[in-house]
């Protein structure tokens, strides 16, 4: 009796009969053969233990299957670029999943699979990225935020052009880095955002930090009240006194699963992608990172984006523009304390 | 079958150490020639890059202001704390040992935040208590310039300093400070005339090495952002791209440059090796020195130690219990209080154990390596009368010019070229190569000096009693090397456990580390599970360093007993 009481427990508790019912046929067929390959490493988001549990978890419930499931994350462009290293001298990289915005590296070495997510395995056409990559979640590198004990709702900025106000002299702190003025050149225009940053460099006196958790460390103690190029939204959740400002634009630069070329778990590797866009991926994205599309519901993004004007940058210019933006803004951005 | 002679296995142990080194050294320069990252079609353009840019020499100089600066603040505290420890009756040597190397657990950035927080100009607290911020008016201090940061890069650098002096410390012949104290020679002018140039070749190398890694530091620069850049801040924008490939040729020449400002120093060390038989002290007839009596300098010392120790060790570790117990990086305040708890430690132990694990088999496998490596440069370099041994020395005195970005970079390329033969890349053995690459600048560093002040003689009278090279060389080398071999292992151990760039590079089957571990936590804005973390790595690795040091019988004169 207490082996039956045992056996029923299991089988009510084992995730293999709770697959979603709406799986195409096509991904279905990749079940099997992504447990035979027993195991899947995906690099991108730098997570903490209990998060990558988190994600694990998710994924194997979401197809009842019981893979090894392992991250890491790091500096991506390094990574990208001995990714390509490695694909040309035909070295397996351990990686199955680059889970990034940034590819060209590995585009120009044929390091990366093509997958054709739409057509194959059933996902939205709009959710592709190129002919390798499917956009999993939307960043939104020139986010503007504010400390709330310092900023009040009627003074913070409601748009870009309002950082240039002379009460934020001295009171800015922004990424080194040209990735917020790049995606903000599509939305805003080229012109008219060179003039934005030149002017924020020149009168502005922006502190300029080269990590982005630096920025947020600033803003969050307070000691400069306003931040560009870093979201809270999970730090507000825990009571921070920060928050995003009720800014005219929000542009959005996604980023997506590219399984590579000589991955050891391809299959593993399009499930993952696959489960990352549905709606229990999305959730555990949401928990863990804040992370999701902008058109997800119950989303803070989803929340944030509402009632606003969101411009997202296509991929294929980003790849096109990328290079030759990032020159421009470095050039500006380095005249400050010259 | 040939037999291999065991002194042939000295000469291929310095010969795999050199090899890495070149490996790391060739990576930077054949990066400088890359543009796209095309090792297949080398060019000059990055150089040309570099030299147009017309903010170069300003950032030149602030490189070198920025190193010497951080040398002399480290040489103000660790000549007189290396002392303390190997020469005198000092009370509280078990206790200055524990904070040394404690502060080598410590993360950089937490120091630089610790400042950060107290001194800058907006909202500092020493600023707010003083009424005095740039919010209503000119600010009283203002931690984002220059000097702070020599200030506190040169802080941080007092513990590997003070490791690397006290075996040349504790090698010196007491009959010449004897001799001098017969004749009536003060103690002061004893220290001046004969300690400290009897000590030439170990301070200098200490000045050269952290002149070296003072100016690739990147913790400091990063955080503390002075107006203006320095060369580290050049290399790491030119890696760390957008998208598209790093720019490692303009890293590559910006890290030349590093090069170059390093070799002055290095060729006047080399020169300086050439006279080495000048400082040997340790010879046959050698007297122990006998420990100095402080007497009322006692309370001097005492007051140079807690100086550092306040602003080395304790700020840094009050703001990381702060951290540790608050939701979300904040100032002090009472409002504050009202949301502490442990969650952060019961959150950060559940952790540990994989990370734990695995940084213990990365610190044994760095010491093995780094210390096998270095025992074998230094005998080649100090005993084999090669000519070419002082500059296969300043080889791998200009390792640490190499960022170590580039370094992991380097050895990435070359865990890809020989992966049909030996498949070390993805591995943990790669990592440890790496960083026993790294780290073996400064295990030669302190053994030369050590190997410097035993004279030759003591070898000889061995082979003239019949014993092998290879005898000689465990029973006599080796035993007098021992507080320079443990003191090197000792640094070795602490850094490879602190690295943070090499295993985030070169890391990719997801081997978790406790360095990286606090960086993906902090990166989440996991705050306080970071520096709870961070604050257990602090008690292993002192806890550590105390059993080793009780295990080795390494101690401080004075404390054996």
């Amino acid at each position: 009796m207490k082996r039956l009481v045992i056996a029923v427990a299991v089988l009510l508790a084992c995730p293999a009969w709770a697959q979603p019912a709406n799986l195409s046929d096509a991904v279905r067929a990749l079940i099997p053969l992504a447990e035979e390959e027993g195991a899947l490493h995906v690099y991108g988001a730098t997570l903490n233990p209990r998060q990558v549990r988190a994600f694990a978890d998710s994924f194997n419930d979401y197809y009842g299957i019981d893979i090894d499931f392992t991250m890491s994350g790091g500096l991506h462009s390094a990574k990208a670029s001995e990714v390509a290293m490695a694909h040309r001298a035909g070295v397996p990289t351990g990686i199955d999943v680059f889970w990034t915005g940034l590819i060209s590296a590995m585009v120009e070495t044929g390091a990366l699979m093509d997958v054709d997510w739409a057509g194959t395995y059933g996902a939205n056409e709009s959710l592709t990225m190129g002919r390798w990559g499917l956009r999993t979640h939307d960043g939104h590198q020139s986010l503007v935020t504010v400390n709330t004990n310092r900023v009040s709702a009627s003074d913070a900025p409601n748009s870009y052009k309002d950082l240039l106000d002379p009460k934020w002299r001295g009171r800015i702190v922004m990424p080194r880095s040209p990735y917020p003025w790049i995606t903000m050149s599509y939305a805003m225009g080229e012109e008219e955002t060179i003039a934005l940053v030149s002017n924020l460099v020149s009168d502005q006196e922006p502190k300029m930090l080269a990590r982005y958790a630096d920025i947020r460390a600033r803003v969050l103690s307070g000691e400069f009240p306003v931040a560009v190029g870093t979201d809270i939204f999970s730090l507000r959740n825990r009571g921070a006194p920060v928050t995003h400002p009720d800014m005219d634009l929000l542009v959005l630069a996604s980023s997506g699963a590219f399984v590579l070329a000589g991955a050891e778990h391809p299959a593993a590797a399009k499930l993952w992608g696959l489960w990352a866009v549905s709606p229990e991926g999305q959730a555990t994205l949401e928990e863990t990172r804040s992370y999701s599309l902008a058109e997800t519901p119950d989303t803070a993004l989803n929340a944030y984006a509402a009632g606003r004007r969101v411009v997202h940058v296509p991929f294929e210019w980003r790849l096109q523009h990328h290079d030759r933006l990032a020159k421009t803004f470095l050039e500006i951005l380095n005249r400050a304390g010259s | 079958m040939t037999r291999l002679s065991p002194l042939s296995l000295i000469y291929g142990g310095a010969l795999v150490g050199l090899t890495f080194v070149i490996v790391s050294l060739a990576g930077n320069v054949i990066g400088s020639l890359t543009s796209e990252a095309r090792f297949d079609d080398l060019t000059l353009d990055a150089y040309r890059r570099l030299l147009s840019d017309p903010g170069l020499p300003a950032t030149l100089m602030r490189t070198l202001a920025l190193g010497f600066g951080s040398i002399c603040v480290t040489l103000a505290f660790a000549l007189p704390f290396a002392w303390l420890l190997a020469r005198t009756d000092f009370s509280w040597k078990t206790g200055l040992f524990t904070l040394l190397a404690a502060k080598l657990a410590i993360p950089g950035f937490i120091t630089a935040m610790a400042y950060v927080w107290l001194f800058n100009p907006s909202a500092g607290l020493v600023n707010a208590v003083l009424g005095q911020t740039n919010y209503t008016g000119e600010a009283a201090f203002d931690v984002y310039q220059i000097k702070w940061l020599c200030l506190l890069q040169g802080l941080v650098l007092v513990p590997g300093a003070a490791f690397m002096l006290i075996p040349a410390l504790r090698n010196l012949d007491g009959s010449l400070e004897e001799a001098a104290r017969v004749a009536g020679v003060p103690g002061w002018k004893t220290f001046r005339h004969i300690v400290l140039p009897l000590l030439a070749p170990g301070v200098l190398a200490v000045a050269v090495f952290y002149f070296v890694v003072a100016v690739e530091m990147f913790d400091f620069v990063a955080i503390i952002a002075p107006p203006g850049d320095v060369l580290v801040l050049t290399i790491y924008e030119a890696l760390n791209t957008v998208d598209g490939l790093p720019d490692y040729g303009l890293a590559g020449a910006a890290g030349v440059l590093l090069f170059a400002l390093s070799a002055g120093a290095i060729l006047f060390y080399v020169r300086f090796l050439r006279q080495a038989r000048k400082y040997a002290v340790l010879g046959g007839k050698r007297r122990d020195p006998g420990l100095v009596r402080l007497g009322k300098w006692q309370r001097a010392a005492t007051a140079l130690v807690v100086l550092w120790v306040t602003l080395s060790v304790g700020l840094p570790v009050i703001t990381l219990l702060w951290v540790a117990v608050v939701p979300f990086i904040q100032p002090p305040s009472l409002a504050a209080f009202d949301n502490a708890s442990l969650y952060g430690f019961l959150d950060g132990f559940s952790y540990l154990k994989e990370p734990l694990t695995n940084t213990a088999i990365v610190m044994a496998g760095t010491i093995t390596m780094a210390l096998t490596f270095a025992i074998c440069l230094t005998w080649v370099v100090t005993r084999s009368r090669s000519t070419i041994a002082p500059w296969a020395d300043a080889l791998v005195f200009l390792a640490p010019a190499v960022p170590a970005i580039v370094t992991a970079t380097a050895f990435q390329v070359m865990g890809i070229a020989v992966y049909q033969w030996l498949p070390l890349y993805g591995t943990l053995w790669l990592i440890m190569a790496a960083m026993g690459t790294r780290m073996l600048a400064y295990c030669t560093r302190t053994m030369n000096a050590a190997a410097l002040q035993i004279h030759p003689e003591l070898e000889e009278a061995a082979w003239v009693a019949g014993l092998s090279r290879w005898r000689t060389f465990t029973g006599v080398f080796l035993p007098l090397m021992a507080p320079a071999i443990f003191y090197a292992a000792l640094m070795v151990g602490m850094l490879a456990a602190r690295d943070l760039t090499l295993p985030l590079i070169m890391n990719s089957a997801g081997t978790p580390l406790v360095s990286v571990l606090i960086f993906d936590l902090q990166t989440n804005g996991e705050t306080a599970s970071a520096a709870a973390v961070a604050l257990y790595m602090i008690v292993v690795l002192v806890l550590l360093a105390l059993t080793a040091r009780k295990l080795t019988g390494v101690a401080e004169p004075g404390l054996e007993k």
